[in-house]
């Protein structure tokens, strides 16, 4: 498994311009959508990093690998043995690459209302981020270790729903993790977390 | 009520209100993601006292959607 973290600071205009117009119509048109710059520079740097890393491993030019999307949202190459996963939040870029299936998430700890936690928690799930029984109310998220521990879960979950390639459901709720390789990681404000890779590179293993 | 969604839709991305239409697609014109669309989900429950089921939220795709869910939901 090869992580790979941007920020969008770090690539050239001219980076960004090659990238773009490396990109399929239909990606470009995609690019094009965003209404803030911020967006759309995600969206080229994660392209680029793709071609880029793809490239190497396998020769192809960059210009001729063609990036589909699944119905359900999800990118992928139809070139055996590369599998890989984007995910980007503010400015940072996060692309992971593997010989297996793999879904990756990258988000900041920031302020969020504590009601989205309904959407994807489990009971199990609310004990864990709040550390006690829950009820009802649930309180607004000051202290950081609470808000890191509601990141993680998210992180953690909606890696997994991309690893799986089936877009957010309500079964989020009840998702089961006990059975696929998972990685996580804190860089600075940022949560990072990996779901699947190959049985012989496994991505790690940690939480809940 | 377009523009209390607009308000809202605007303490998440840094795009200005009257750039808001009926037809905006908050995931592919705004850039929200996954977790900000349910985050943008409560802050909508909260603000019209209404309850969108879990499925409707994750789904939620332009400024119409939600109005019709808004509009669906509310008693």
């Amino acid at each position: 498994m090869e992580i790979y973290k941007l920020q969008l600071k770090d690539i050239s205009e001219r980076e960004y311009q090659r990238g773009y117009g490396n990109m399929s119509a239909a990606r470009q048109a995609r690019c094009d959508r965003y209404r803030n710059d911020r967006d759309k520079k995600c969206c080229i740097a994660a392209d680029l990093t793709v071609r880029r890393v793809i490239s190497e491993k396998t020769g192809v030019p960059e210009a001729e690998i063609e990036i589909r999307i699944t119905p359900e949202g999800k990118p992928y190459v139809e070139i055996p043995g590369i599998h890989f996963s984007i995910s980007h939040c503010e400015d940072r870029v996060l692309v992971v690459f593997s010989d297996g299936e793999v879904g990756a998430d990258i988000e900041k700890c920031r302020k969020i209302n504590p009601g989205t936690s309904r959407y994807f928690c489990s009971d199990k799930d609310l004990s864990f981020i709040f550390r006690r029984e829950t009820d009802r109310f649930l309180p607004e998220i000051t202290d950081p270790e609470t808000l890191s521990r509601f990141f993680e879960v998210w992180t953690l979950k909606e890696a997994y729903v991309k690893y799986l390639g089936t877009g957010l459901s309500k079964e989020m709720k009840k998702i089961n993790f006990s059975d696929v390789p998972k990685y996580m990681e804190h860089d600075g404000d940022f949560v990072i977390c990996v779901v699947g890779g190959s049985v012989t590179d496994p991505a790690g293993c940690l939480i809940l | 009520m377009l523009e209390r969604i607009r308000d809202i839709i605007c303490e998440f991305v840094d795009v200005a209100p009257e750039e808001i239409t009926l037809d905006t697609n908050i995931r592919t014109d705004l850039g929200l993601n996954s977790l900000e669309l349910v985050n943008l989900a409560v802050e909508i429950e909260e603000e019209f006292d209404v309850e969108i089921p879990d499925r409707e939220a994750m789904e939620l795709q332009t400024v119409a959607d939600a109005i019709r869910i808004i509009e669906d939901y509310m008693d």
